[in-house]
Formats: structure tokens, C-alpha cells, sequence
């Protein structure tokens, strides 16, 4: 779950006027906004946090254990005058482990190393896999083709070269371009190739996040960075 | 340009305005592999490799999100039949810890849901099976993710009604044992379940799935909507082929989305998952516009449940089938429209005004793509008849060869015309009367409705 950060956050966060944005967070339009007013410099962390961690092989084996005898032994309480439940002398809590535990079961502490011994490898394998499959993704995988970016918005002087520099800023390259302005409005569409972002090891998320936030400073634009992937999914035969 | 203004705009507004968004990223895992006993290494085995296939799904939906803009709004686990992988425990607290097992584990990696606590049982059910099936209302009880679902028939086998019987006691048990009767929301009953639905509570990873696969159900009623009252407005006189071309184009187009979005998200995940399905069922939610009873009521029904809306929803779920098998080859699930009472803003409407009854609700599930769902009716309902309820949604699916699914709700201390909230995705529950008439002696017979002739087909 990431954790949404709004103004009175980025308060205390910040440090020295920089607040590093990890992958984790997610910066509400307010406390973009507030950020830009207050002159904090919003920096975005290029760390990939590590994939979700299973809790510990021994706490675990302890809670499922917990779990077994609770369920278990208040079943036997509740059918003391005919006790069909098969595990009905279940010791107390930690009592497995001694050697000729009834109905043979085999105790919780030898089954950990047996059951970590019947598949080392592949355990082993996923994690390397995993590390190489998150940093594809913020390498490779975000950063091929196009990104559509819709602007529509309140129009002002500067709007078209703050968005563009911003783009070029992260290395991507403007393809196309097209606007439409009614009075004091503006809609604008910016077809960009993302080639470049991968020069300056910039994912995707960055490169979004990176045109939000420069809309947020602009003020009552609303901005719309997408993969052209899903146009191309929805319009395209 | 590569693509049009309006292209863009498009896109840009289904999902802003529109509510288009894809309802559930649903992970199915294989537990096939796992130990019989004892119950802890099971319980060992299930945590591991749940958390080892689910472990970055949801950060991997989330990057998929922000790539394409496009919300992702659950991220579910669905499992083997957990009967299946249990069958060899011998009472029901051990089914009752494997269901906390999988919920610890549901609520370490993230996930909403985890579903496949199941039994199918058409047939016959095995010990396994009946203990699974009693153990429902504590396993439910005890647990806030682990979602249930039982399939009672079949085209093939008939309808097993000693299970029917079963189940509308079971209901009833876990109505009692939960607050507003919520955790039913999460047990469901079939007859001919999918083994690929990614929705909840039904979900599960049938035996003819490979190790893990992505399944997708793509929502989108606001667009239909949306495309509905845009034809309306821009021709004076429009037909019921413009109507159902209308609904066809945009149910190719959320099926578009929903299979780019599946793909990508297996592709990240990696070997041994692979993309599976896109479900492309109409699934409402409670904001107002994104739903399917305001769908049928633009198409010009006064009130939902008034007579024509039968007629005017199984075109819907038509027109619906064809844009989206046109889009994908990959369709699966349900697909068609959902119509949950409660999660439906437009249906909880019509169940107040009156204008939508259990009977009605009933001749629609004939032609949708599940049935009698998330619909809620007084506590003191006997078992007997919800039994019954089930045994008639059930030959429905039987005779036309189709799935139905019975959610029902029977709220304690509560009369019809009550209005009870879930919050959330689950909406509000209106109380909806029961016919009193008593079905009991039927439903006291024991053995199984044979199978309807159209089953001898080969």
C-alpha cells in the first residue's frame, strides 16, 4: 500500500527545503501544490524498494502453530464429553517439538529444514528473478515508446515551454504536438518518445510525476501522462 | 498524428468522467502441490507459496496503474477449490485455521481478497467436502479476506439437493455469526461455475489452470451509459440496432484496455504466469452513473423491474458478449452484466421504490451473466426457503445451460423496506420481501434433480 502524503506531511518530511519522494509515496495535488508555494524542492528517489517479505520462516511456523492449537484445543474444550477431533491431546502452545508428540505428527521445528530442503533452489531462483524482474521495470519496460500527455487547463503565457522543458528535462522527445484554445481555456495534446528517459535511467512513474508536479506549480492545469500502449488497445484495430 | 483529438479525448474521459476502470487483477494460484498433513505443514505450505506468486502483485498492479492511467481497483488472489487441497483433514478446526492461515497471508501481501475457500460438490460432495461446507460460517466469521463459494449443479449432473438443503442452513448460520449478515457477502453458491472468474466472492483456480495466470474483470457501466445518452442526444430517432451498435463499440474498447492491462501485468510477474482471461462483465459500483439499472433505464425504462427490462438486458449483455469477444480471443469468466442489488446505485433505487422484486430480479438473471447477487432479505427468512430461492436460481443455470450464482443476505432483526449500509464497494442493502409461502416439504426430500435432457449431447 502506498502512503499518501499531504501537506501537513510534507511539513514534516522535508529536510533543509528537499523532500525525497520514494516509490512508496504518493503526493496529493494539495501538498503538490503546497510544496511548490513553500519552495520545497521535490525529489524523486530512484530506489527500487525491495519485493514484499514474507515474515520469518520462525515466526511464521509459530503463528500457524498458534493458529492450529487454538482452533484445535478450543475444539476440544467444546467436545469434552465425546472428543472426535483426531488432534485431541494437542499439548499447549511450544510442546510439539519433543520427539513422540501424539498421533506421530511430525513437530513443527524438524518439518521447517525438511520443507525448506524440498525446494531450496526454486526459492532461491524467485528472489534472483524477482530483483531482475523489478529492475527491468524501472529500466526497460516503462521507458519503450510513447507516452500521451493531455493538458487542459486555464491558459497563460509560458504553459507550452514549462510542460516542454519538463519533457526534455526527463529526455523525452516532443513527436507531436496539438492545441485547441477557446477563450481562456486550453486543451493540449503532447505525443512524447521515451527513448531518452532511458539515457537518463528515468522510469516512467518519474517521468509522470515529474509533469504533475510542474503542473501543480503552474496552477488550475490539470495534466494526464499515459502509455500510448492503451490508445493503441482501445482505438486501433 | 498518431492518434486523433478525439481518440484521446476519449480515452481521457471514460476514464475521468466515466468511471471506467478495471475492477480486479485476479492472481489465480495452484495449490495442487501441497502436503496432506500434518495440518501445520499445509498451513506452511499454503503461506509460502501464496506469498512467494502473490508477493509483488500488488506493487506490480500499482506500476501498471500509473503507466496507463487506467485505476486498478482490486488486486485478488484466487486459489485450487481449498476442498481440493484439503480433502484428508479430519475436523472442522482444521479447516477453520487453514482458513486464518490464508487470511494472514491475504493481508501480508495486500491483496482484497483471497477466494477458492470451495467446494464442488454437483454430484456429491466427499467428507472433505461436507466438512469444508460446515466449516463455512466460522472460517467466514474468523476472517475478513477469505471469500467462499460452492458449486451445488450442474447441466451435466442435475442439481444436488441434499447440499441446497445444506447450504441455506449455512447461510443462515453465517448470517448470525456476522455483523448485518456482511460476511455472506463473501459465500456464494453456483450452478455450472466458471474455473477462470476473476470476481469475488466466486473466484477460483480451476484444476484445468495452469501453475498461476493473471485474470482480469474489466468494469465500465458509467461508459456504456455515457455512449447511450450521447446517441440519444445527438439523433432524433434512433433504432435498437444504433442502440446495441453503440454498446458493442464500447465493450470492445473497455475489452481492450482489460486485456493490455492483463497482459503487461503477467508479463512483469514473469514465468511460470501467464495472462489468462478478461472477464468483460458490466460490473457496477455504488457512484452514482456507474451503473447498470441507469443503463437499462436509458434505454427507456421508467423503473428498473418495470416490464421490458428483461428484454432491454439481455440486449445489453448481447451486445456486450459481441464487442468483447470481437476484441479479445481471450474471454472468460462470467462476461455479460452483473447485477448486484446493492453495489448498484440504480438498483438499490428500484428496490426501494418497489419497482424491483425477487421475482423480477429473479426472470433477469435468465439472461445475465450471474444471478440472484448481493440481495438481501429479513433475518427470520426460514432456511427452507432460502434453499428454496437457491434451488430456482439454480434451474435456471441447469435448464439454459448457463451460470448462475445465489449471494443472498439475510440480515438478523431486520423487516422488508429496511436499508442496511456495508459501506464500501458493498453498498446498501435493501431489505426485500419474501414470499411467506412455505416450500419446506420440497426442499426436505433428499437426493439430487436429475440432469434436464439437453445434458445428452455427445
Amino acid at each position: 500500500m502506498k502512503k499518501a502524503i499531504a501537506s501537513q506531511d510534507i511539513k514534516a518530511l522535508q529536510k533543509d527545503g528537499v523532500l525525497v519522494v520514494t516509490r512508496d509515496m504518493v503526493l496529493t495535488p494539495e501538498a503538490r501544490e503546497f510544496a511548490s508555494k513553500a519552495g520545497i524542492a521535490l525529489k524523486y528517489s530512484q530506489d527500487v524498494p525491495p519485493p514484499a517479505k514474507p515474515i520469518e520462516k520462525a515466526d511464521l511456523a509459530r503463528l500457524i502453530e498458534q493458529i492450529v492449537v487454538e482452533e484445535v484445543t478450543k475444539a476440544t474444550s467444546r467436545t469434552e464429553q465425546g472428543p472426535q477431533s483426531p488432534r485431541g491431546e494437542v499439548p499447549p502452545l511450544g510442546g510439539r517439538g519433543e520427539p513422540g508428540s501424539p498421533q506421530g505428527g511430525i513437530a513443527l521445528p524438524t518439518l521447517l529444514p525438511e520443507s525448506a530442503a524440498r525446494d531450496p533452489g526454486v526459492r532461491r531462483g524467485v528472489d534472483a528473478d524477482c530483483l531482475r524482474q523489478v529492475l527491468n521495470v524501472s529500466t526497460d519496460e516503462d521507458t519503450s515508446g510513447r507516452a500521451i500527455v493531455t493538458v487542459v487547463g486555464h491558459n497563460r503565457p509560458g504553459v507550452v515551454a514549462r510542460i516542454s522543458s519538463a519533457v526534455a528535462e526527463c529526455g523525452g522527445d516532443l513527436a507531436d504536438v496539438s492545441q485547441v484554445i477557446i477563450g481562456d481555456y486550453f486543451s493540449m495534446i503532447f505525443i512524447v518518445n521515451l527513448a531518452g528517459l532511458q539515457e537518463k535511467n528515468l522510469s516512467f512513474r518519474v517521468f509522470k510525476e515529474r509533469l504533475q508536479d510542474e503542473a501543480a506549480r503552474l496552477g488550475r492545469v490539470q495534466i494526464l501522462v499515459m502509455h500510448e500502449a492503451i490508445f493503441q488497445a482501445m482505438h486501433k484495430v | 498524428m498518431l492518434f486523433s483529438m478525439n481518440e484521446i479525448h476519449e480515452t481521457v474521459r471514460m476514464i475521468e468522467e466515466e468511471h471506467l476502470d478495471i475492477r480486479t487483477v485476479t492472481l489465480g494460484v495452484s495449490l495442487l502441490a501441497a502436503p496432506k498433513r500434518p495440518v501445520e505443514a499445509l498451513c506452511q505450505y499454503l503461506y509460502d507459496h501464496i506469498s512467494m506468486r502473490a508477493g509483488r502483485l500488488v506493487e506490480t498492479a500499482g506500476l501498471i496503474e500509473d503507466q496507463y492511467g487506467i485505476p486498478i481497483v482490486n488486486k485478488r488472489i484466487s486459489m485450487t477449490p481449498i476442498s481440493l487441497v484439503c480433502e484428508g483433514l479430519e475436523s472442522i478446526d482444521e479447516y477453520v485455521a487453514v482458513a486464518k492461515v490464508l487470511d494472514k497471508v491475504a493481508s501480508d501481501v495486500g491483496v482484497d481478497y483471497i477466494a477458492g475457500y470451495s467446494a464442488l460438490v454437483h454430484k456429491g460432495a466427499t467428507s472433505g467436502d461436507r466438512l469444508l461446507m460446515d466449516s463455512i460460517p466460522r472460517a467466514l466469521a474468523a476472517t475478513s479476506r477469505v471469500c467462499s463459494s460452492v458449486n451445488l449443479a450442474s447441466t451435466r449432473s442435475g442439481i444436488n439437493m441434499d447440499c441446497v438443503r445444506d447450504m441455506g442452513r449455512i447461510i443462515k448460520e453465517l448470517a448470525g455469526l456476522t455483523p448485518h449478515a456482511s460476511g455472506c457477502a463473501r459465500l456464494v453458491v453456483f450452478s455450472n461455475v466458471p474455473e477462470d472468474n476473476p470476481f469475488i466472492a466466486g473466484a477460483f483456480h480451476g484444476v484445468g489452470e495452469p501453475d498461476a495466470v493473471i485474470n482480469v474483470g474489466v468494469s465500465g457501466p458509467g461508459v456504456v451509459l455515457a455512449a447511450i445518452r450521447r446517441l440519444k442526444k445527438a439523433g432524433s430517432s434512433i433504432d435498437l440496432l444504433q442502440l446495441a451498435e453503440a454498446i458493442k463499440k464500447m465493450a470492445f474498447k473497455i475489452t481492450r484496455a482489460g486485456e493490455l492491462i492483463g497482459r503487461e501485468v503477467a508479463k512483469i510477474l514473469g514465468d511460470p504466469v501467464s495472462f489468462g482471461i478478461v472477464d468483460l462483465s458490466l460490473a457496477p459500483t455504488p457512484v452514482v452513473g456507474d451503473s447498470v439499472a441507469d443503463i437499462i433505464e436509458a434505454m427507456g425504462i421508467e423503473a428498473v423491474g418495470a416490464p421490458g427490462t428483461t428484454a432491454a438486458l439481455s440486449m445489453l449483455v448481447d451486445a456486450v458478449k459481441k464487442g468483447g469477444t470481437m476484441a479479445s480471443s481471450s474471454v472468460g469468466g462470467l462476461s455479460g452484466a452483473f447485477i448486484p442489488v446493492s453495489e448498484d446505485a440504480g438498483m438499490v433505487a428500484g428496490a426501494l421504490r418497489g419497482s424491483l422484486s425477487l421475482a423480477k430480479l429473479e426472470a433477469m438473471t435468465a439472461v445475465c451473466s450471474v444471478g440472484l447477487d448481493m440481495v438481501a432479505v429479513p433475518g427470520d427468512t426460514p432456511a427452507e426457503t432460502i434453499s428454496g430461492i437457491i434451488a430456482d436460481e439454480l434451474a435456471i443455470g441447469v435448464v439454459n445451460n448457463k451460470t448462475t450464482a445465489v449471494r443472498i443476505l439475510p440480515v438478523p432483526d431486520t423487516k422488508p423496506g429496511d436499508v442496511v449500509d456495508l459501506g464500501g464497494l458493498l453498498g446498501q442493502l435493501v431489505i426485500m420481501p419474501v414470499p411467506e409461502y412455505s416450500c419446506a416439504e420440497f426442499i426436505g426430500l433428499k437426493g439430487r434433480i436429475p440432469p434436464p435432457i439437453t445434458s445428452v449431447k455427445n
